[in-house]
């Protein structure tokens, strides 16, 4: 059966590729250090199409137009510079109006792109520049802590992770107003009231990385200008103690959140990268398939959320308490030792653990 | 194998969203039938390979079958090649691909645009503007929309053949400057499928610079539609992108050669077919329409076909969680759901769901929320379809005015409810037709694949909707009346089989099943209140039926057209459950 799966990991190599979708200008150099939000290629395509009546301009028929122009389609024009020019008695000549690209000339008249729509490419992780594709972008690519989520609200942005200490279930606004700074990017189990997403917002957090969330709290996490990555889902759920140690164990490092939602044919799904020069590298296992000794997060029913261990795939079906038969996984669930028996369907493997 | 010669094996393929299926089909009693299924999850996503998925559910067949389809060699690419040596024919319908962006340009709203915004939303493709003739009054402004939307795929329509062409010259002149402020690489794909007066000046002014097909009118005439000639070509060119786009699509597209199509334009195909198989008037004189309907994981797929007009909507399927609260789609899921949950619990469960659309309800309250969200999906299929297609007899919250039979239907939720109560309770409530019907589960999912092949095979696809492959859930017949609640409004007389005629009297508000063993052949008098219609032609006129027992047996549904739900949680969640009881669930 094909896995679903999520990378945590402790200290991996991490190499993304951020390229434009057509040619454009790369603004970093190979080797350069640069941040979630730097924009490492730039590109632009016209647009507000003006139309020039260079026929009247010059007062000619249309057809004679085409022999009066002193520009190509395709020229970057300054404001005033000559477009068309007829040599008479008196010499008329028609100027552009304002900077501007001719894009088109048809029946005596002239097509211009007075303005530009910008498409960039950010950086989205903390790195240096490996590759450089000329014209198109970079890979970059550093070493650290990687944690990959389930939902993210379309942001880049980075700071200093401090990892909230609280109990399980409890809301996170009174500690954000003694403990949480300006800058920060807060680590925290859940955020179910709009009074703790306020309180971020208010103590001007530059990053957001839960455990779940109240769904109800989108429109309003949509707006954010700082990203908010979940790691395992919507409802009320807190961080697993593996991702939780992971998390307070990197607190007061440099972290940064890359909460870009992408379809299901994406390569990346919503991460948290935590740059760590020093130490052992792991191998991130290729997981196609769920098996036995996996990590997993389970993703419905009483144990939603809780991560546990594969103990075996049973080969005969499984009726479940709603009376649908799948096929089904025993999971040890790690912080209490329970085996529960769960739909194979309906889990996650914590790629990297 | 070519496809003109006749092969005694077929491997049809379906690679869903979130399921991959394959099915055999072979010749028993010199009838083909479907011999073996088996499925997977598709594979999907960072470092999966399609082509896993596909292997994945033809070893899941070759466990259930005694025969062997793959050769037991490591390389991947090399397994699915040896297909052919055993297997006449390979089909492939897919629905698992990236939908393409589009953008439609005609000219009205009512007519052009209507027209093609059926053929956009007949194919896996994603709508992302719609642009008229008001438009043009808007200059320059739309050429900057196009900038932002940059469509993968443009499609120009309007104009009926020998009509008005001077406001499509318009668009074929932005749509020239949009290509050429554009780098080729993100020209799309352009079909003009308008007035064929200008086609040479279409051709003309974008074949150079665009990535031009030329393709019939889709509204010849005001009053006609012809989508059929430009689905084919758009399809086409769907397949190929996600054969060229999708990691491992190429390892055994060689095999199946021409007999790819998506599901939407599979299914469509076989609702023309079953519609023009069947069209006939029954003794009432009523001519009654063909629904197919699959609730997939990619989408919905809703074709129908009903006097001489067919029509087929995809609806993707909630891709973005913050679609959950638009539409009212949140109520109405929290409406439908049979047990007492609170709307956070709602939300959440939707929310986890398009984050993970490969779940399955694992508990009671897990399920009461699916088979609701099942019940919504249809809704808003309907509601969508009407939209665009004034014939179709259809009221948002009134459910289905015109008399449809068979209704076939197919979808994990459906075949995979605990019961078939269940998935009939489904359908009814989230169509809610009228008249006399039989609904059709489609368990194995098999439909769309029959449309595809029957490209090759003509007589498969006749052989094998006539098998058992597809289960008759029952005959439903629907009495619409405004009595009080508990007052008789129909009478039935039942005769099945040897045994003796017994008479039911059935009340205003409720939701009845004749039982009577699967298969067996029932007459049925039915005699209606004055006021009171059941789909002879007309309030207060009875009439006298045979129809086959399904599954289920029959089913009479006197609840009422539309379905009232009380407001008060408590009262609607036991009418909710009230009806689950009555349909044996």
């Amino acid at each position: 059966m094909k896995s679903n799966d999520l990378i945590t990991a402790e200290r991996v190599d991490i190499k993304r590729s951020r390229q434009l979708p057509f040619r454009g200008e790369v603004l970093v150099k190979f080797g350069e250090n640069v941040h979630p939000e730097d924009m490492v290629a730039r590109t632009s395509l016209g647009s507000r199409v003006r139309v020039l009546d260079i026929a009247k301009g010059l007062g000619v028929e249309p057809s004679e137009v085409e022999s009066c122009l002193v520009r190509q389609v395709g020229e970057q024009l300054e404001a005033g510079d000559v477009l068309a020019q007829f040599e008479g008695a008196i010499t008329r000549v028609v100027r552009m109006p304002t900077v501007g690209t001719f894009i088109a000339y048809q029946d005596g008249k002239a097509f211009l792109s007075t303005d530009t729509i910008s498409i960039s490419v950010k950086a989205g992780m903390i790195g240096r520049v490996e590759e450089v594709t000329p014209g198109f972008g970079v890979v970059i690519s550093t070493k650290g802590s990687l944690f990959q989520g389930v939902w993210g609200n379309e942001r880049v942005g980075s700071g200093v992770l401090t990892v909230l200490p609280l109990e399980i279930d409890q809301e996170p606004f009174e500690a954000v107003e003694n403990l949480v700074k300006k800058g920060q990017v807060v680590a925290s189990h859940s955020c179910q009231s709009r009074q703790s997403l306020t309180s971020f917002v208010q103590k001007e957090v530059t990053g957001l990385i839960l455990g779940s969330m109240n769904p109800d709290l989108i429109p309003e996490v949509m707006r954010l200008t700082f990203p908010v990555i979940l790691l395992q889902g919507f409802g009320v759920v807190n961080l697993d103690p593996i991702r939780l140690k992971l998390l307070q164990d990197r607190d007061g490092s440099v972290v940064c959140i890359n909460a870009s939602m992408k379809d299901t044919f994406s390569e990346t799904p919503p991460e948290v990268i935590i740059p760590q020069v020093e130490g052992n590298l792991e191998d991130i296992p290729d997981i196609n398939e769920l098996a036995v000794t996996q990590c997993v997060q389970i993703n419905s029913g009483e144990y939603f959320g809780k991560i546990g261990t594969v103990e075996a795939l049973p080969e005969e079906m499984e009726t479940f308490q709603s009376d649908i038969v799948d096929r089904s996984a025993v999971v040890k669930i790690m912080d209490t030792g329970d085996k529960v028996i769960v739909p194979q369907r309906n889990l996650r493997v914590i790629n990297g653990i | 194998m070519k496809q003109d010669q006749v092969s005694t094996t077929v491997l049809g393929l379906d690679i869903g969203g979130i399921t991959t299926r394959a099915s055999f089909f072979g010749v028993i009693d010199k009838k083909y039938r479907l011999q073996n299924t088996g499925h997977t999850q598709t594979a999907l996503g960072r470092g999966h390979q399609i082509g896993n998925g596909v292997i994945g559910a033809i070893q899941d067949l070759q466990e259930k079958a005694e025969t062997i389809l793959l050769k037991p060699v490591k390389n991947t690419e090399l397994e699915i090649d040896k297909l052919g040596q055993v297997v006449g024919q390979v089909a492939l319908v897919a629905s698992g691909g990236p939908r393409l962006n589009t953008v439609l340009m005609g000219l009205t709203k009512s007519s052009s645009l209507a027209a093609g915004e059926s053929l956009v939303r007949s194919l896996p493709l994603d709508l992302a503007a719609a642009f008229g003739s008001k438009d043009l009054l808007r200059g320059f402004d739309v050429l900057d929309e196009l900038l932002n939307l940059r469509p993968e795929m443009l499609i120009l329509t309007g104009g009926e053949d020998g009509g008005d062409a001077e406001p499509l010259k318009q668009w074929v002149e932005i749509l020239r400057l949009y290509c050429q402020m554009v780098p080729n690489a993100f020209r799309p794909r352009i079909y003009y499928a308008g007035n064929p007066s200008l086609k040479e000046t279409v051709q003309r002014r974008l074949e150079a610079i665009g990535n031009l097909r030329i393709l019939a009118n889709i509204q010849p005439t005001n009053k006609m539609l012809e989508l059929v000639p430009a689905q084919v070509v758009i399809d086409q060119e769907i397949t190929q992108f996600w054969q060229k786009n999708g990691q491992g699509w190429m390892d055994f597209t060689q095999l199946v050669g021409n007999l790819i199509h998506t599901k939407a334009f599979c299914l469509d195909r076989m609702v023309r077919f079953i519609n023009r198989l069947g069209q006939s008037r029954d003794e009432s004189g009523i001519e009654r329409g063909v629904i197919a309907l699959d609730l997939g994981g990619n989408s919905t797929v809703l074709s129908v076909g009903m006097d001489g007009q067919e029509g087929t909507l995809e609806d993707p399927t909630l891709n973005d969680v913050s679609c959950i609260l638009s539409d009212s789609f949140l109520e109405e899921v929290n409406k439908w759901t049979a047990v007492p949950v609170s709307s956070e619990v709602v939300h959440q469960y939707l929310c986890n769901h398009v984050l993970m659309p490969s779940l399955i309800p694992e508990n009671n309250e897990a399920l009461a929320i699916s088979q609701a969200t099942a019940r919504v999906r249809l809704q808003r299929a309907l509601k969508l379809f009407n939209a665009t297609r004034g014939w179709f007899p259809y009221q948002p919250g009134d459910g289905l005015k015109g008399n449809f039979e068979p209704i076939i239907v197919s979808g994990g939720v459906l075949t995979q409810a605990p019961t078939l109560g269940q998935a009939m309770l489904i359908v009814l409530d989230g169509l809610q037709p009228r008249g006399i019907t039989s609904i059709i589960l489609d368990r194995h999912h098999i439909l769309p694949l029959l449309g595809l092949i029957g490209e090759a095979q003509p007589v498969l696809p006749v052989q094998v909707l006539d098998s058992d492959a597809f289960l008759n859930l029952g005959s439903v017949i629907t009495a619409v009346g405004d009595l009080p609640e508990g007052e008789t409004l129909i009478q039935v007389r039942v005769k099945a089989g040897s045994a003796k005629q017994y008479s039911v009297d059935i009340a205003q508000g409720t939701l009845k099943r004749l039982i009577v063993p699967a298969g067996q052949p029932v007459e049925l008098e039915l005699y209606p209140k004055s006021n009171v219609d059941i789909g002879f032609g007309g309030q207060g006129i009875s009439g006298r039926m045979k129809v086959i027992s399904g599954a289920l047996g029959v089913v009479i549904d006197a609840r009422g057209r539309p379905l009232r739900l009380p407001q008060e949680d408590e009262s609607r969640i036991e009418k909710l459950q009230s009806w689950l009881l009555s349909m044996g669930s």
